[in-house]
């Protein structure tokens, strides 16, 4: 039995954080029509675990910072400067994704080749690596994904009224530029967690793909929010499964599931209404 | 009509971009109860002026006194871009309440049992459980409008609610506004559909970026002939567009 291995059990624990975690946030990303803000703070992520890997090759007396804090600070401040980037446009908001996208890409480019240019940390950063995953950093998925999960049954309410009408919402008085500015920081913090399990190329297609496949067959936001978590979870598990025994990159085989998973729901719903 | 203090009083508001001015120096009160609507040519203002009284835009002269915590509002249906967003109608009628209910806290029964008292005054109770993309045109309006008696308000305003909806739907819309109107709510009404609302409301209000007459309604029947002609271009109410 593969999980009596400590570090699939490591993999196990980060991916079933990740995959509740990532459809929770994304499912309000994909519906106020943001989901590429994931992919543009996944490049940022990448420029601060770049610096990072830069700091531990350059100073060792810092080698016990992990790139991951790196990220992390990276996605949280680059979080804040999309919102402020939102707020300079009223009607090209998605202005914000390609401007930190390519900021984040052409920073993280700049650092890795400072840093010596590619080689398998960066890898393993850029595809993910869950199966090498470490004790103290799965100890740092558990506390972030608890604070994550706190904060958005908190505000639950607020982000469903802002996700369906912003204006509305604005109406009846709910604090708009605070709710958006906690939960694009949510966001940030959720890619920097996730960046270990399915890379960060594909960190955002953990946060879309569930959410995608769940729209096909939902009929309300909270069924929309359990299928997402489901179809996801079921992506991680089988993912990691696959990856263990066909050697398999590990990123990338939980997001093909969730492709698959996704093809399968469209057929469900085409054969439900044919039906 | 105009039982004691006007809950809404706009006085000489003014509001323009760069020196083009939408609305100059206009003035209104509305008292407990009333049902208004209010007319214009496209681009007379009307959408502006609704803005500006909820607060989402910010006048540069005048004053607007209201509690805007209890006022509805219902926004064009063309104007919504949320065709395909997986919530049921439950689900929207309750998020009106999210304001009242304030941050960090849930929504109880009493807020539950409201959501069903809001279904069941639009005729709404058997689509509760439907995703809001199911409903016709006109069925979504009444959904929004239940949406809006969530936060108890003294004062409903809409803006152009009908725009898009087959004429079987208007009617039904403007009998529950009616209905409304009888168990107290004050409603102000932008909408070019004045034949179909003239005997049910109080007043009328004409605005081509100042107001161009504001009375009853049996002040605007006789003065029609004058009025339509300058403000829309056309003689009778049935004509306007």
């Amino acid at each position: 039995m593969i999980f009596t291995f400590s570090f699939m059990q490591q993999a196990f624990i980060a991916g079933v954080i990740v995959g509740f975690l990532s459809p929770l946030v994304g499912l309000f990303l994909v519906v106020r029509r943001l989901s590429l803000i994931a992919e543009a703070l996944s490049h940022v992520n990448l420029s601060g675990i770049a610096a990072g890997l830069l700091v531990q090759k350059n100073f060792p007396a810092f080698a016990f910072l992990q790139p991951l804090y790196f990220g992390m600070f990276f996605s949280l401040v680059g979080s804040l400067f999309v919102e402020r980037i939102r707020r300079l446009y009223r009607t090209y908001q998605e202005l914000a994704i390609p401007i930190m996208l390519s900021f984040g890409m052409a920073v993280g480019v700049i650092f890795i080749s400072a840093s010596g240019g590619f080689n398998a940390d960066v890898a393993g950063y850029l595809f993910g690596n869950i199966l090498n995953i470490t004790v103290q950093e799965v100890k740092m998925i558990s506390i972030v994904g608890l604070i994550v999960l706190l904060v958005i049954v908190l505000l639950y309410k607020e982000l469903f009224a802002l996700s369906f009408d912003e204006e509305y919402a604005r109406l009846m008085g709910i604090r708009h530029h605070l709710i958006n500015g906690i939960f694009i920081l949510l966001v940030a913090l959720v890619i920097s967690i996730s960046i270990r399990v399915v890379g960060s190329l594909l960190v955002s297609a953990l946060m879309t793909i569930p959410v995608a496949s769940s729209l096909q067959i939902a009929k309300s936001f909270r069924q929309a929010l359990l299928y997402a978590i489901i179809f996801a979870e079921l992506a991680v598990m089988i993912g990691l499964i696959g990856s263990y025994y066909l050697n398999w990159a590990s990123g990338g085989t939980i997001v093909l599931v969730s492709v698959c998973i996704f093809f399968m729901t469209v057929a469900v719903r085409r054969w439900i209404f044919r039906g | 009509m105009m039982n004691g203090q006007a809950f809404l009083q706009v006085e000489n508001v003014s509001f323009g971009y760069g020196k083009q001015y939408v609305l100059k120096d206009v003035s209104l009160s509305m008292y407990s109860g009333e049902y208004t609507v209010l007319i214009g040519p496209n681009g007379s203002g009307k959408s502006t002026l609704i803005k500006l009284i909820l607060g989402l835009l910010q006048q540069q002269d005048g004053q607007i006194q209201i509690q805007r915590s209890r006022v509805g509002y219902v926004a064009q249906q063309a104007n919504r871009g949320l065709a395909d967003f997986p919530a049921t109608v439950r689900e929207v009628v309750a998020s009106g309440s999210y304001g009242q209910i304030g941050l960090l806290r849930w929504m109880g029964s009493k807020h539950w049992q409201g959501v069903e008292r809001a279904l069941d005054q639009v005729g709404l109770t058997e689509f509760a459980s439907r995703k809001l993309s199911q409903l016709s045109g006109g069925q979504q309006q009444r959904v929004y409008i239940a949406r809006a008696l969530m936060s108890n308000p003294q004062l409903l305003i809409l803006d152009e609610p009908t725009v898009g909806i087959d004429v079987q739907a208007k009617e039904q819309f403007y009998q529950l506004l009616k209905q409304l109107h009888q168990q107290g709510l004050s409603i102000l009404l932008v909408s070019h559909d004045l034949d179909e609302v003239i005997s049910d409301v109080d007043r009328v209000l004409c605005l081509n970026q100042s107001i161009y007459f504001y009375g009853s309604t049996q002040e605007f029947l006789r003065e029609q002939k004058e009025l339509l002609p300058n403000l829309f271009g056309v003689s009778t109410i049935r004509s306007i567009l």
